[in-house]
């Protein structure tokens, strides 16, 4: 999806309203009004990236914390029982909108939410060849972007003008010799 | 856990002590008990796909789908709120590195990150962990996330509600907020909205 079509990069443009929980330069969290409970945050990205893999190193430590202090404020303000932090990476994995977000999700017992799966049982082999693929890919793992980069945020500011503005402008001009 | 079998006199009696633990002492208690804490200490077995100073993922022995991992701190903490800033932008970079080598390594088509702070949110172990689990179609993994359509009214009080809890600094479309950042090695503030520590005890000391 085409950033200027996301309902998020809307979202964080302003031109869809949103109950908006806490801002910075690089994320911003807002309360689903369709939530799985009251007090459920999305926390996203200001730069419009549809999956976990495009998201830099140093705005993923940002936007977990983000998430982190969200979680305690909901065990705080609203007396969450508990909180889930939730990601859906790909259609497979449950994710619906192409802008990678975090879901904070408040808690409590029996609130319909299921959060759980069936435990399979593998194999000895099974578990060895998984082992075996994984560790083939993180061996080069950890060199992590920590350094505060300051990455360009390019929040789509709309240059449109309202009716009064141009109006203005038109006015403007017609005074121009 | 080791006091699965233990009587009703003896919980209580173990109860009590827990109560007049100081965090620094709960949180040695809990190590001591931890299973993941010895995992990490190697001295329970484990398949580890990744190790560095801070963080340990190991694959989970009933995993939802091959290739579920585990990516745990090797600090014991609890819950994710007593985690320091730091210590969360590395787990979580872990995180996505480890959901990336899914996606090239085992044909992972998706993924999931879950973290359950506390028995309600499907917490079972007591040392933080966040699962990162590959996806594909139709896998028979399904989480279940109802839709709940809340009052504009309830929307306005459990947003302001959740504002005032973070300092309060979204005001604005504008407003520069900045992460309200704990003062480093700042003793423990007591009696401050909901303790963290009795949010811990109950996964310790259930």
């Amino acid at each position: 999806m085409a950033k200027n079509t996301c309902i998020i990069c809307q979202i964080i443009g302003n031109s869809i309203p949103s109950k908006k929980i806490y801002e910075d330069e690089m994320v911003l969290a807002v309360l689903d009004v369709n939530g799985a409970n009251p007090g459920h945050c999305f926390v996203m990205p200001k730069n419009h990236y549809p999956i976990i893999e495009q998201v830099p190193d140093i705005e993923i430590g940002r936007l977990f914390q983000v998430s982190n202090k969200i979680s305690s404020a909901i065990f705080e303000a609203l007396g969450a029982q508990g909180t889930n932090i939730f990601v859906a990476n790909g259609i497979p994995a449950g994710q619906t909108v192409a802008h990678f977000m975090i879901n904070v999700i408040p808690r409590k017992e029996n609130d319909g939410i299921n959060l759980q799966w069936q435990p399979r049982q593998l194999g000895e082999e099974e578990m060895s060849t998984v082992e075996l693929k994984l560790k083939e890919q993180t061996k080069n793992m950890g060199h992590f972007e920590k350094e505060e980069k300051r990455p360009k945020v390019q929040v789509p500011k709309p240059v449109i003008f309202s009716e009064e503005e141009e109006e203005y402008f038109t006015r403007q001009m017609g005074r121009l010799p | 856990m080791a006091e699965q079998n233990i009587s009703p006199e003896q919980l209580k009696a173990l109860q009590e002590k827990i109560k007049q633990m100081s965090p620094e002492e709960l949180k040695e208690f809990q190590k001591k008990q931890c299973i993941f804490c010895q995992i990490i200490a190697g001295k329970v077995q484990s398949k580890k796909i990744y190790e560095d100073e801070k963080v340990l993922a190991i694959l989970d022995i009933n995993p939802a789908n091959p290739g579920h991992v585990l990516l745990m701190t090797k600090e014991h903490y609890s819950i994710m709120p007593q985690i320091p800033d730091e210590d969360i932008s590395h787990v979580f970079m872990a995180a996505k590195s480890l959901s990336n080598s899914m996606l090239r390594s085992i044909d992972a088509q998706g993924t999931n990150i879950i973290v359950a702070n506390g028995i309600a949110a499907g917490q079972r172990a007591q040392h933080f962990m966040a699962h990162v689990i590959p996806r594909k179609e139709k896998d028979g993994v399904d989480f279940v996330l109802p839709q709940k359509a809340m009052e504009q009214q309830e929307i306005e009080s459990i947003g302001n509600k959740l504002v005032a809890a973070l300092g309060g600094a979204v005001e604005k479309e504008d407003a520069k907020a900045q992460i309200p950042v704990p003062k480093k090695e700042e003793p423990k503030k007591e009696g401050k909205g909901i303790n963290l520590d009795d949010i811990s005890k109950l996964l310790g000391a259930k």
